[in-house]
């Protein structure tokens, strides 16, 4: 009888250490893919990052967005055309035929001002004024106006499309360019 | 018997993991928030900015101006032009034109998987092809264009005319002089890797990419005749003549290897270093990466000039 109980006891209680055992192998594996980068992607079909061999490491910028959404993922919700630093810009592309008759997508024509995406320009000064208020602010050049952009694009969009962009941000004084890209994994 | 009894309540002590895994267990939906899925790197590249030419100044004539490499990515694969064509290839580019012959033609034209020249460097698969691709883990679009021989055609430009940057190792500069007598930055190592890529509007972004890791990438590595031996004073490699740093030739009959080569993946170059206890300033060598062409400039956007 005193036997039994004993057993029953035992059986009781849970054991917890094959479960810390798990855990810990979970933590170590979580602790190597800590990411520290400064920004952060969530990957989708409408925008994939072009594989690339590049090693430097990411840093802070301005972040320019340009996804291939075509308007009927666009109207779902699905997809943004063009956002910069989590502010949408332009909510689709508008798929056009070119010289050789295959569909490409492009910024729809309103949108532009000739040459320039006429809500990424003033977006963009927008935020060239503010980092040279803050660089004259804190008398320190590294939070001041650096020119810098960092381009998420995806990897199927026409050049037509990047031009525009490196154009735009050309004339809103953002000359030096981040092409972000993704490391073979 | 007491001793006894002291042993069986020792089996019966166990450590209180539970704090522990409350722990463990709050950590862990913190670090699957911040664990990346994507590891990201960036490209650097500049604009080509606007700049107004003086008409009090006069361009200057240059001797010897610095090697330019313009590629101009087409529907049919790259065409890469420089500004140091010898008077030979003139002539024969005359005599081709007098001939009527046009030199329409890429340098470097788009290769099918069997490495056969073809015309459309984007195949579109349909059907049962695009399904093959897609199951093998590429896409129903094939990019032809030719990267290896993009790279092999800037790396033979780069080792005919290219001149090795000033104060790297190679340079007539190099054998002798002290790092902390002169002021050495970052753009000393901007010596004829500039590198214009023009693609045309229809190109897509990825192939822009891959040609930028093509300009900046080296694709011979590593000697066929073993290691180099490093000598006091030179690089001397195993089987080949010594090279002669003092004078910066370069042997031609030496084989491309890893660490010597002028278009190879590393060279060493001298830095000044400071020791931050005694201030003394010492010269030390470092080894930095040696690639093709790193500074691409995109043509297409112009910099605005800022107020």
């Amino acid at each position: 009888m005193i036997k039994k109980s004993k057993r029953m006891e035992v059986d009781d209680s849970l054991n917890i250490t094959s479960m810390m055992d798990i855990f810990t192998i979970i933590l170590v594996f979580l602790l190597k893919s800590y990411s520290t980068d400064a920004i952060a992607v969530q990957p989708s079909d409408e925008l994939q990052l072009p594989m690339s061999s590049a090693q430097t490491s990411t840093e802070l910028a301005v972040n320019v967005v340009v996804s291939s959404c075509p308007e009927s993922v666009a109207r779902t919700g699905g997809c943004v055309a063009l956002v910069v630093d989590g502010e949408t810009v332009i909510s689709s592309m508008e798929e056009r035929e070119d010289a050789n008759g295959d569909s490409t997508l492009l910024f729809p024509e309103d949108e532009l001002r000739g040459e320039l995406i006429a809500g990424l320009v003033d977006a963009l000064e927008i935020k060239a004024d503010m980092a040279k208020r803050m660089g004259e602010r804190l008398g320190n050049d590294e939070a001041g106006f650096n020119g810098r952009i960092l381009l998420q694009a995806d990897r199927l969009l026409s050049f037509e499309v990047i031009r525009q962009v490196m154009y735009t941000a050309g004339q809103a004084q953002y000359g030096e360019f981040r092409f972000v890209v993704r490391k073979p994994s | 018997m007491p001793g006894m009894g002291r042993r069986g309540l020792a089996k019966d002590e166990e450590l209180n993991l539970v704090p522990i895994m409350n722990l463990v267990s709050i950590l862990i939906p913190f670090l699957v928030m911040a664990s990346a899925q994507v590891q990201l790197a960036v490209i650097d590249s500049t604009m080509p900015a606007i700049s107004e030419e003086r008409p009090d100044e006069e361009p200057e004539e240059d001797e010897d101006p610095p090697l330019q490499v313009n590629v101009v990515i087409t529907d049919q694969g790259f065409s890469v032009r420089h500004n140091k064509a010898s008077e030979e290839d003139e002539e024969a580019a005359a005599a081709t034109e007098e001939e009527g012959e046009e030199e329409d033609g890429p340098t470097v034209p788009c290769v099918d998987q069997q490495g056969q020249p073809v015309t459309e460097c984007m195949t579109v698969l349909v059907g049962s092809a695009c399904e093959a691709a897609t199951a093998a883990g590429q896409g129903c679009i094939q990019d032809n264009y030719h990267y290896a021989g993009l790279t092999e055609e800037l790396a033979s430009i780069k080792e005919e005319f290219g001149e090795p940057c000033p104060y790297i190792e190679g340079s007539p500069e190099y054998g002798n002089f002290n790092a902390c007598d002169i002021n050495l930055d970052e753009s000393t190592l901007e010596c004829d890797r500039n590198i214009i890529i023009a693609p045309e509007s229809a190109v897509r972004y990825e192939v822009l990419i891959r040609a930028m890791d093509a300009a900046r990438t080296e694709s011979r590595t590593g000697n066929p005749n073993g290691a180099d031996i490093i000598s006091e004073g030179g690089l001397r490699v195993r089987g080949v003549e010594e090279r002669d740093l003092t004078s910066g030739e370069y042997n031609p009959e030496r084989p491309s290897d890893a660490r010597v080569d002028r278009v190879g993946r590393y060279v060493s170059r001298k830095v000044c270093s400071e020791n931050s206890e005694t201030g003394e300033r010492t010269t030390r060598e470092e080894e930095i990466h040696n690639e093709l062409f790193p500074f691409v400039v995109i043509a297409g956007g112009t910099a605005g000039a800022s107020e």
